[in-house]
């Protein structure tokens, strides 16, 4: 783990030096019902961000910003939610998404988690109800 | 249900065992998981080893960093601060490690900044578990004569850090050169990862001299002297092990600042002594004193189910069944699932058989095997799929139901009766990190040649967008869901009624060969061995050396998870087998009480007609004599009132 982690400091000191451009994630997540109880954040199929236990992101909070190559990258994001009055109800999702990040620019992508779900409020007295899941993802050149 | 001095230590060791993780968590055994040697690791780092590099940039003239100051170091600390504060660890720690490691820190790092600089790199190393390079940067900082707040957080964060790795050597190591004087910075403290230690290697006595030299203004002071009780139950003094309970259990001999030095955990520790006393008293037929102390586990104790069904049995063995009775009703009360659900549903059945309620306790029985019957039958079944039964104790809640044919009820139960051991969660914790650094591993591979070309002045090359986003990783991995949902299907047809088992054998050969081949395909798909590093400190060979690090790191790591998976699935085969052992003695012990009621019932008959024999009619038969008894719903009984009144039309009959 020590060569590991000691690997992953030179190399992200290097980037830092020699990559020009940024790519900044910033996550957010609306929900009255449900909340978050895993999340992760990758960026070309390395894990960037665990959120700690109990992180609520009701508001926007940057989860990554670092020096990256210019060009293609995957932005992934995982997250398990739970609904807060009836914990049974839980949903995973992953998502991956396609980013281009421009030469000596900053790329803003900004990753909106929405939970809509009604299952735990209605289930139990209609016995019906509805997952509504979404994840928005907003790109924007900045700097 | 009588406890034996053995089956008091385990529970002892056991129910400090159960909460690993935390600081005062029992030591994890002497053959706890650590990473396997059998796949060889490069050599471990003294640092960052950023130095050649820093040198590479600046004799190309390509090294950003500006001049470092206090005020830099300031701001610095700031964002790591905010970064840690966020979760943003790796971020962290790269930021730090590139100040912390330059040349230009020296001159800075006795000052207060870049002591605390110091510190901050420790601490988010420790948060990610890299204990050797977090120890490396906390001994830094004792190094100096200074003994300001630096050192005093050093040394406890140490300490902490000691604990939670589960191996205390190379940390008490590191803290023996300090002071150990009563009134040094961190004493009791270290005293007591050293009583660990000690414990650890199997040297009570010695483990007992540290734990009483945990003073009492130590934040420990608790766990030590509970660890301290521990030790003397299990060599026998239960007096000894009593008084040492009582002082953290009895409010009246805590120290007073022990609960505000202690934090949250001084009151879990209390709840455990209170436990601990009640199985001492009850060790030593002491029922009313067991009561008493099982009594004092406060109501919103994650103990209390515990304290409930261990206050039951002395109850039962007292023979206060009403006693028992009341607090199995209690514990009824608390809902959800339990490890102690089985056992009380039992004890609860035979408190009846012993009260003679044989309609009762074969009611009870009867509902235990109902319900308990199929948690066996697939107990039994997850023993033979590994792989389910890793997924339904380290998986997701929902995943639990899948595995088990969408059962949930009986998935929950198996979840909640399995007593998985404390080093279960150490080896899945670990797996979760090596996943997280295979990850990042791969992704290093493509980064670094993306480097390797901006060094060279060349355009960095896109990478192809298909290839990041499925690869042949997320390919197996979506593998192994759909084959983990194949079997679920075969394991539901085994059980319909009339399952066609020639069809469902080939399916199942079939998918056993598919497999294997995605094993081989697993096995492929790991990186080849690494060509010879160059020699040289110029960009290019930096940079070649650390690709082939990163692979050789792969390899290892991927070496390291294989053994680990294989603990983490002997572990798991372990707890399912203690799980299966103990559910098959209880049911037959439900069967020989529903035997019992049986007999119980024939011999109740006999004392019956014994007693018609003799004349005495029981109780029912006198009931019987009861005209009211043979009325129907629309009828009335009017019972002879002891007065006859003449009937007043008798000789008026011919008047009209």
């Amino acid at each position: 783990m020590a060569r590991v982690t000691a690997l992953r400091a030179r190399i992200a000191a290097l980037s830092a030096t020699l990559f020009s451009s940024k790519l900044r994630v910033e996550l957010r997540s609306k929900s009255d019902t449900a909340r978050l109880k895993t999340l992760r954040v990758s960026l070309d199929g390395g894990v960037v961000y665990t959120a700690p236990a109990q992180t609520i992101f009701d508001r926007a909070e940057v989860v990554y910003e670092h020096a990256v190559a210019a060009g293609p990258h995957v932005v992934a994001v995982e997250v398990e939610r739970q609904d807060l009055r009836e914990p049974r109800f839980s949903t995973w999702q992953t998502s991956r998404f396609v980013v281009v990040v421009p030469e000596k620019r900053l790329l803003w992508t900004r990753l909106e988690l929405e939970d809509e779900s009604s299952l735990g409020e209605d289930f139990k007295e209609h016995e019906s109800g509805q997952y509504e899941l979404g994840v928005r993802l907003q790109v924007e050149v900045s700097e | 249900m009588r406890m034996h001095g053995r089956w008091l230590r385990a529970a002892l060791v056991a129910l400090a065992g159960s909460s690993a993780g935390r600081a005062w968590a029992q030591p994890a055994p002497a053959s706890a998981p650590v990473a396997p040697s059998s796949a060889p690791a490069p050599p471990e780092p003294s640092g960052f080893e950023l130095g050649p590099y820093q040198s590479a940039l600046a004799r190309q003239r390509l090294d950003a960093a500006g001049p470092l100051g206090t005020e830099q170091l300031r701001q610095l600390i700031e964002t790591a601060e905010s970064l840690l504060s966020l979760g943003r660890r790796d971020e962290a720690i790269a930021s730090l490690a590139g100040v912390v490691d330059s040349s230009s820190f020296m001159p800075l790092a006795g000052l207060d900044e870049g002591r605390a600089a110091t510190f901050l790199l420790g601490d988010a190393l420790g948060r990610a578990r890299v204990y050797d390079l977090a120890r490396d940067y906390l001994a830094r900082l004792l190094q100096t004569p200074k003994s300001d707040s630096w050192y005093r957080r050093s040394v406890a964060r140490l300490v902490e850090l000691g604990l939670e790795s589960g191996d205390p050597a190379p940390f008490v190591a590191t803290l023996a050169s300090l002071p150990a004087s009563a009134g040094a910075p961190g004493a009791g403290d270290i005293a007591y990862l050293t009583g660990i230690l000690h414990e650890r290697a199997g040297n009570p006595r010695p483990a007992l001299a540290a734990y009483a030299a945990v003073s009492r203004e130590s934040r420990f002071w608790a766990q030590a002297t509970y660890r301290a009780g521990l030790i003397e139950v299990d060599q026998g003094r239960l007096g000894e092990g009593e008084k040492l309970f009582c002082r953290i259990a009895d409010p009246k001999q805590t120290p007073r600042l022990a609960p505000l030095f202690g934090g949250n955990e001084f009151f879990q520790i209390r709840d455990l002594s209170r436990l601990a006393l009640g199985r001492v008293a009850h060790e030593a037929y002491r029922f009313d004193d067991a009561r008493y102390y099982y009594h004092l586990v406060p109501g919103d104790s994650e103990r209390l189910p515990e304290a409930l069904y261990e206050s039951a049995t002395s109850r039962y063995e007292a023979k206060d069944y009403a006693g028992a009775h009341a607090l199995l009703g209690e514990l009824r009360e608390l809902g959800g699932h339990h490890v102690y659900e089985d056992e009380a549903l039992i004890l609860d059945a035979y408190v009846d058989l012993a009260q003679c309620e044989f309609p009762r306790a074969d009611a009870k029985l009867s509902e235990f095997l109902a319900r308990y019957e199929p948690v066996l039958a697939a107990a039994r079944q997850l023993a033979k799929d590994p792989r389910s039964l890793r997924s339904l104790l380290g998986g997701p809640d929902g995943a639990a139901a899948s595995e088990l044919g969408g059962s949930g009820d009986v998935a929950e139960m198996i979840r909640t009766s399995v007593r998985i051991d404390a080093s279960y969660a150490g080896v899945s914790r670990q797996l979760a990190d090596l996943d997280r650094e295979l990850g990042g591993l791969r992704a290093m591979g493509a980064e670094i040649g993306q480097l390797e070309a901006a060094v060279a002045g060349g355009a960095v090359a896109a990478r192809p967008v298909a290839a990041l986003a499925d690869g042949p990783s997320e390919r197996l991995a979506r593998f192994d869901e759909q084959t983990t949902a194949l079997r679920r299907l075969l394991r539901e047809a085994g059980q319909s009624q009339h399952p066609p088992q020639v069809e469902l054998a080939a399916i199942a050969l079939e998918l056993n060969a598919v497999e294997a081949e995605a094993a081989s395909w697993r096995t492929r798909s790991t990186p080849t061995e690494p060509a010879a590093p160059a020699d040289g400190q110029d960009m290019p060979m930096l940079l070649s050396r650390d690709a082939a690090l990163a692979l050789a790191l792969e390899r290892a790591a991927q070496g390291v998870r294989a053994a680990l998976g294989a603990r983490q699935e002997e572990l798991a085969q372990q707890a399912l087998a203690r799980l299966e052992h103990r559910l098959a003695r209880l049911v037959r012990r439900a069967r020989a009480g529903r035997i019992e009621t049986v007999l119980g019932r024939k011999r109740a008959l006999e004392l019956e007609v014994e007693a018609l024999s003799q004349g005495f009619l029981p109780q029912g038969a006198v009931d019987s004599l009861d005209a009211a008894r043979y009325l129907s719903d629309d009828e009335e009984y009017w019972p002879f009132d002891g007065e006859d009144w003449e009937d007043e039309y008798i000789g008026g009959e011919g008047l009209r």
